[in-house]
């Protein structure tokens, strides 16, 4: 598991991914990028599907690791991690190492809904959809749910929109979108 | 996903109604309606009607925002533009969610957040709550006065009596606006113990429903009680077509 190698192809195949597209990355230029083999790739994952699956997972994990984190270290009460939750998103979303959402290209690149990647990309919406709501409960707002599907698409959208046109500036908006949506949902 | 011009959607926008701000509103239904009569159709699920890699959407949404009045409209356009594309995201992966939904009771916050300190608005808000005296003070006439009210219990028509007195705070007021204002898009069903001579009706759906303005003042205490116990529906208002 912990392989310097597998990590490497790992890196690489996220990279790839985001820049050029899941689809329109092909193995060879993977391995060909990490300098390793197609047979060392094979070694490590089954299948492209399976190196895909292990990127998304991957990112999601970071993604929540970090986050929670963030918040923790922003404030104690619930209500004000709720209002720094944007701070923390804008952060990771403008940090030079932000490689975009491996969850949000996969959905959009893989949209039958009976495909791997696809039903491993909605579960993890779902679970951020959970989180979400957890800390929109925690913080005393009537309707978790609403305000946490808002933010998610909020969230989402100005992911998508950041990856479009990096550096664009846009986020700030989105950011002060999500403090009205809580302060709103809080009252 | 291969991008589409944004061109048919600015259209159908135009033509859903003359008024910005219910334009900005209509994107997010006629986003919902397309996606909806295209969800068999499995090449719809590779166009991407938000790509809009010319930005001609966006700078619609911006002069649309602009003629809305709103205080930023660069920023008002960038979050519904935000909150579209990552509903249509959201329901494509999920069609029986609230994506749409959700999205637009966000837009409604986020325009009126840019358009109640403008000064139309401001004297447009000024109104819509004197507009809610003549109700008050008809109502509680009538409250105290018929069958209704003699039937309510002596805590009732005391705490009535007593409301009558309290002026609400600048929240609860804001809560009266923004409650009169999402009634107007939902159905609504009130309660037995207000149902009010017609005339008085028809004078409370036409100020508080309708919104039409009338020129008396009191206190909105016991409107903003009356209206906490109006049951409103908004699901089938919010996805139906704009005129």
């Amino acid at each position: 598991m912990g392989s310097p190698l597998r990590d490497k192809i790992l890196d690489v195949a996220a990279d790839l991914f985001q820049t050029r597209g899941i689809n329109s990355t092909g193995v060879d230029t993977i391995v060909a990028v990490a300098g390793t083999t197609k047979m060392t790739l094979y070694k490590y994952f089954n299948s492209k599907e399976e190196l895909i699956l292990e990127v998304v997972k991957k990112n999601h994990q970071d993604f929540n690791e970090w986050l929670a984190n963030a918040l923790n270290k922003s404030a104690k009460k619930p209500e004000d991690k709720l209002q720094k939750l944007f701070d923390c998103i804008e952060e990771w979303i403008t940090a030079s190492t932000f490689k975009g959402m491996a969850s949000l290209k996969a959905s959009a690149e893989f949209p039958n809904e009976e495909n791997a990647v696809h039903m491993l990309s909605a579960e993890q919406a779902r679970q951020f959809r959970q989180f979400l709501t957890a800390l929109a409960v925690d913080a005393g707002v009537k309707e978790p749910e609403a305000l946490s599907l808002q933010l998610s698409l909020l969230i989402e959208g100005s992911i998508q929109a950041e990856q479009i046109k990096r550096g664009s500036g846009a986020i700030k908006h989105a950011k002060k979108a999500a403090k009205l949506l809580i302060e709103n949902a809080l009252n | 996903m291969p991008s589409v011009d944004s061109e048919w959607l600015i259209q159908a926008i135009c033509s859903s109604s003359q008024d910005p701000q219910q334009r900005l509103l209509a994107l997010f239904d006629i986003l919902a309606e397309w996606l909806l009569s295209n969800q068999d159709k499995s090449n719809a699920r590779n166009i991407n009607p938000l790509a809009d890699e010319k930005q001609t959407l966006l700078n619609f949404l911006i002069q649309e925002s602009t003629h809305a009045r709103a205080a930023s409209p660069e920023a008002l356009a960038y979050q519904l533009f935000f909150m579209a594309k990552g509903a249509l995201h959201e329901a494509i992966r999920m069609p029986q969610g609230e994506a749409f939904t959700q999205a637009k009771y966000a837009a409604i916050t986020l325009i009126k957040a840019q358009t109640s300190n403008t000064p139309s608005k401001r004297v447009r808000y000024s109104i819509a709550l004197l507009s809610t005296v003549i109700i008050t003070a008809l109502s509680s006439y009538l409250l105290l006065k018929n069958d209704i009210a003699t039937q309510a219990t002596p805590h009732t028509q005391q705490s009535l009596k007593t409301n009558l007195n309290n002026k609400p705070s600048p929240a609860e007021m804001a809560e009266l606006y923004k409650k009169i204002e999402l009634m107007r898009s939902g159905v609504c069903r009130f309660p037995e113990a207000l149902m009010l001579p017609d005339k008085l009706k028809s004078v409370y759906i036409e100020n508080i429903v309708q919104g039409v303005p009338s020129a008396d003042t009191s206190d909105t205490q016991l409107m903003y009680d009356l209206l906490k116990q109006i049951q409103c529906d908004y699901a089938p208002m919010l996805m139906k077509n704009s005129k």
